[in-house]
């Protein structure tokens, strides 16, 4: 359980260090984005490890058998947030798109509404393990802010292109980057779905 | 020579239907490795037998005012293991024990002698309230067990961890009940003959009651040493699906029924507070696993019950008895 909690741990590290990473760029502090982005793709890392000897362990001493299915498909979709989040981390810290001061709000936004959804996914996730009750509210509570998060992903999409100053190519480079933080939101939601129906079975 | 043989047959069609009672839970849960269980199956059913077999043994005594010939008991001995082999074949689980009482009543119409119709409908009447006991108590260790595990706020590991020590701690002591209920069930219809001189490979060996229940108990080891391993791995699945918290249910029920039934200490305790009388008798562990696994399915609302295989069973319970009997009367007739 402790190599669990170390490994959903990293996930929220991952998750805030993103944050930071976020609004160190916005201040133009590239410097610091590198280094965060240095920082995400270790806890990356790290997460994978952590993830493989949990599998290989519960499979070798045949732990939890009756659940066993289900917290492998749990591990292993929630490892795709902090390898989502890598990527995108290396796409700020290499393309550096150009952003206008008055969308960065919304970027900001759209990054706390996806934060939101992984640390609620996160206490669902701990609480997959002692008390499933919890765990299917707080996965349910993802989908709410997943929607939010939606909402601000098609707003901005709509000011990226409603801005005549900005040629097709910027528009495009920007509406990739709003996508790939929405990405972070889509794939927070489909785990909670999962982890919903894995908990009502049990 | 003759009757070693039949005991040895018996004893390992017993083992290998039987260790699937106790550890088959476990195993089919994938909690415990066969082989691990099977040892300690293997020691607790001889310490089980050596301890309590003589109580419910001596049901046999009792049935019969004329107690047949020491040569005349493979003519009980053989309906069994045919019906007992076939229902092996469709895999359908029976009762050793019942299959015995209901061949020697075969034997007596047939032979004439008179039987103890009085102990013969209590042992049915116990026969059919067991399993309903079980159904009960399995439904009542299931929220004991769900209880205990939401009381204390475990997490999955720490309940797999508990679970885990608790099968094999209890699996131990089912082995020590069923220790004695089936080596009673295989060896107590010799148990008239004890200090009873038999040839054996022309050496004279003296059958005590320690020698007779350790024999019976070590083949029955044998058996499901060497023949069990589908059995355990696979039981319960042609009924219902076992998770580990329902397997340790029916492991607590098989407990309380048979030690409730095969220890002489425990039945003086329960005689002071039952209004009826009960007594030492062999019961059948199937029926009572069986019952304890319809039981945790109706915890689960019935969900993943086989309801085909589970009728089949039921069944069975009426129909193997009375192929026995029929079986035991007209082969007591002819020989």
């Amino acid at each position: 359980m402790d190599s669990i909690n170390n490994f959903l741990d990293n996930i929220l590290n991952i998750n805030n260090l993103f944050k930071k990473l976020l609004e160190s760029y916005f201040k133009k502090n590239f410097d610091e984005v590198e280094n965060i982005t240095n920082q995400i793709s270790d806890l990356e890392s790290q997460c994978d490890k952590i993830r493989r000897d949990v599998e290989r362990k519960i499979y070798q001493e045949t732990l939890i058998p009756d659940m066993r299915g289900d917290v492998l498909g749990m591990l292993e979709n929630l490892d795709k947030i902090p390898g989502q989040i890598q990527a995108n981390a290396h796409s700020f810290n290499t393309e550096k798109p150009v952003i206008e001061s008055e969308l960065s709000k919304n970027f900001l936004q759209l990054c706390d509404y996806a934060s939101e959804c992984i640390a609620l996914l996160i206490e669902g996730s701990r609480n997959f393990f002692i008390d499933k009750k919890v765990t299917i509210e707080k996965c349910l509570q993802v989908s709410k802010i997943e929607s939010k998060a939606d909402k601000v992903s098609t707003v901005l999409k709509k000011n990226i292109f409603s801005n005549e100053k900005n040629g097709l190519a910027t528009k495009v480079h920007l509406r990739y980057f709003v996508e790939i933080m929405d990405e972070v939101a889509n794939l927070s939601e489909d785990v909670a779905d999962r982890l919903i129906i894995s908990s009502s079975k049990n | 020579m003759f009757e070693i043989l039949l005991i040895a047959i018996l004893a390992i069609i017993v083992g290998t239907n039987d260790a699937a009672n106790v550890f088959g839970s476990a195993v089919g849960s994938k909690m415990l490795k066969f082989n691990f269980a099977i040892i300690f199956f293997f020691i607790f059913i001889i310490i089980g037998a050596l301890i309590n077999a003589k109580y419910p043994s001596g049901v046999y005594q009792n049935l019969l005012n004329n107690y047949p010939l020491f040569s005349e008991v493979y003519l009980v001995l053989v309906p069994v293991i045919l019906v007992t082999l076939i229902s092996l074949k469709l895999k359908i689980p029976s009762s050793i024990s019942q299959s015995i009482i209901f061949s020697l009543f075969g034997f007596a119409l047939a032979k004439g002698f008179s039987f103890d119709n009085n102990l013969f409908f209590k042992l049915i009447y116990f026969w059919l309230a067991t399993p309903i006991i079980a159904f009960i108590l399995s439904i009542f260790f299931c929220y004991l067990i769900q209880f205990i595990i939401s009381f204390f706020k475990f997490n999955v590991f720490q309940i797999d961890y508990q679970i885990r020590l608790s099968l094999i701690f209890f699996g131990c002591i089912a082995a020590f009940a069923l220790g004695s209920n089936l080596t009673a069930s295989i060896v107590g219809i010799y148990s008239p003959y004890l200090n009873l001189d038999i040839n054996l490979f022309n050496n004279q060996v003296l059958i005590n009651e320690n020698k007779l229940y350790f024999f019976g108990s070590f083949l029955i080891g044998l058996g499901a040493l060497i023949f069990s391993q589908r059995i355990v791995q696979s039981v319960g699945s042609q009924i219902s699906a076992i998770k580990p918290v329902s397997a340790l249910a029916i492991l607590l029920t098989q407990i309380i029924i048979l030690l409730s039934f095969s220890s002489d200490y425990l039945i003086q305790k329960i005689n002071i507070i039952l209004p009826f009388e009960i007594f030492a008798m062999p019961l059948s562990a199937s029926h009572i696993t069986f019952a304890g696994i319809i039981g945790v399915a109706s915890f689960n609302k019935f969900r993943e019950v086989q309801p085909t295989h589970t009728m089949k069973i039921i069944v069975s319970w009426f129909l193997i008895p009375c192929s026995v009997f029929i079986l035991s009367y007209f082969i007591s007739l002819t020989f």
